[in-house]
């Protein structure tokens, strides 16, 4: 393909959404190294693109004003600042505690949507300044794999500093220590036995003062 | 933009640009072995896609610049050292290089960060500098809320939020519009068509990269 048939297929929309095919994708990379004007192409739609995640995200801010928070997007996580939510954690903090420090506020709860992982830079979650413990479930990591977490530098997290547990859905649980964020964005990602490993992405921790509104 | 008022299909009409990126590399390569200033060039020409080709693998902005320097580093070193076995194709061989970084930074193979020369990336041209970097946040966001608005057609809107917020598949899109994929390359050609008007007349037709600029092959 050369650069009339790229223009024409819209190349550099597919790629930036992600639907071009190997061969596809490394020809039209190769092909922009010389080419500024299909690069300009993608860069306003991996604008566009993270625009309206962005937006969406500010979008489902005001929602949450309005309405109780659903636990269905890790995107509502500033809604759970306070909230203590530990009980919506599948029971995986112990059924002995089942409203365990429900009035405390110092365990923020967040669900990863598919989407946020596989959004293109680091996903903010917002939690009162005083939490001690971020709860973070992450679906659709295969059984065979393990779940592991890097800091900025891609070294692993310590034992210490995180625990994940498989919940019955499939899903995974992971409590991670709100200091491991404050030291910039953390990495998940999956491992198999084999050594591969598969990014599941990138979270920073954005503190807000107790009571103050979630950005 | 070159195709600003062409239709997809009149597109296919227009001549490519003319190619000399071969030459071009072949003097860069020789300006770099000969440490002559020349050699920044190599930030502008291939700093931005290579940009591009570092954020497809979802690798966060700041560590993205951190690889962006290993590439161009490890290329230089080359270039000096052993030289390149087709000097003519530095935009191939920075490209592999690149790729070549961004598995052994998802293995975890890269174990500290790279310092980054700050000198230099803060004397960056404009142009060596992506649309994101050289637009205001809020400004981008505007324009982009404006291109959302003024899409005429509900379904253009439909097709962008799916493509692009809830990553569906081209395909699973288009039946479920019914749209060919002539129809599906159009809506996406006027979007992009209405966010280059809508910079414009925000006074942004600068941030629009320069087709002059190009070097296709």
């Amino acid at each position: 393909m050369d650069h009339i048939d790229f223009k024409a297929n819209q190349t550099a929309a597919s790629y930036v959404a992600d639907g071009l095919d190997e061969a596809t994708q490394e020809a039209f990379e190769l092909h922009m190294m010389g080419c500024s004007e299909c690069v300009g192409d993608v860069e306003i739609w991996r604008a566009i693109k993270l625009d309206m995640q962005r937006s969406r995200s500010q979008g489902h801010g005001a929602t949450r004003r309005q309405r109780p928070p659903a636990f269905s997007d890790w995107r509502m996580a500033a809604s759970l600042v306070g909230a203590g939510v530990v009980g919506a954690a599948g029971g995986w903090l112990g059924k002995s505690t089942q409203v365990t420090d429900l009035s405390s506020s110092r365990t923020a709860v967040f669900s990863m949507s598919g989407t946020a992982r596989g959004g293109d830079e680091c996903t903010a979650l917002h939690y009162a300044g005083d939490t001690q413990a971020v709860v973070l479930r992450v679906p659709g990591v295969s059984k065979d794999r393990q779940l592991a977490v890097l800091d900025a530098e891609r070294r692993e997290l310590s034992t210490g500093q995180y625990s994940a547990r498989t919940q019955s859905d499939g899903s995974r649980l992971l409590r991670l220590d709100p200091q491991a964020l404050r030291n910039g964005a953390v990495h998940l990602e999956a491992r198999a036995r084999d050594g591969s490993t598969e990014p599941l992405g990138c979270i920073t921790g954005e503190t807000a003062r107790p009571g103050s509104e979630p950005q | 933009m070159t195709y600003s008022g062409s239709t997809p299909a009149e597109l296919c009409a227009e001549k490519p640009p003319a190619a000399g990126a071969e030459r071009n590399d072949m003097s860069l390569v020789e300006a770099i072995a000969g440490r002559s200033d020349l050699q920044n060039e190599l930030y502008v020409r291939y700093r931005r896609p290579l940009l591009q080709v570092f954020l497809h693998r979802r690798i966060a902005r700041d560590a993205a610049e951190d690889l962006l320097q290993r590439t161009f580093l490890q290329a230089i070193k080359k270039i000096r050292t052993e030289g390149l076995d087709d000097p003519s194709n530095l935009g191939g061989y920075l490209y592999r290089t690149a790729t070549k970084l961004a598995t052994a930074y998802w293995r975890g193979e890269l174990s500290h960060r790279h310092e980054n020369d700050v000198e230099l990336l803060s004397s960056l041209k404009d142009e060596a500098l992506s649309l994101e970097e050289r637009l205001d946040h809020e400004q981008l966001a505007k324009c982009v809320r404006d291109l959302m608005g003024q899409l005429p057609m509900q379904r253009d809107r439909e097709v962008l939020e799916r493509y692009y917020l809830h990553e569906e598949p081209r395909t699973a899109i288009r039946e479920s519009l019914q749209l060919t994929d002539m129809q599906f390359n159009q809506v996406l050609w006027r979007a992009r068509q209405r966010f280059g008007d809508i910079l414009r007349r925000h006074g942004l037709a600068d941030a629009e990269p320069d087709a002059a600029q190009s070097t296709q092959r």
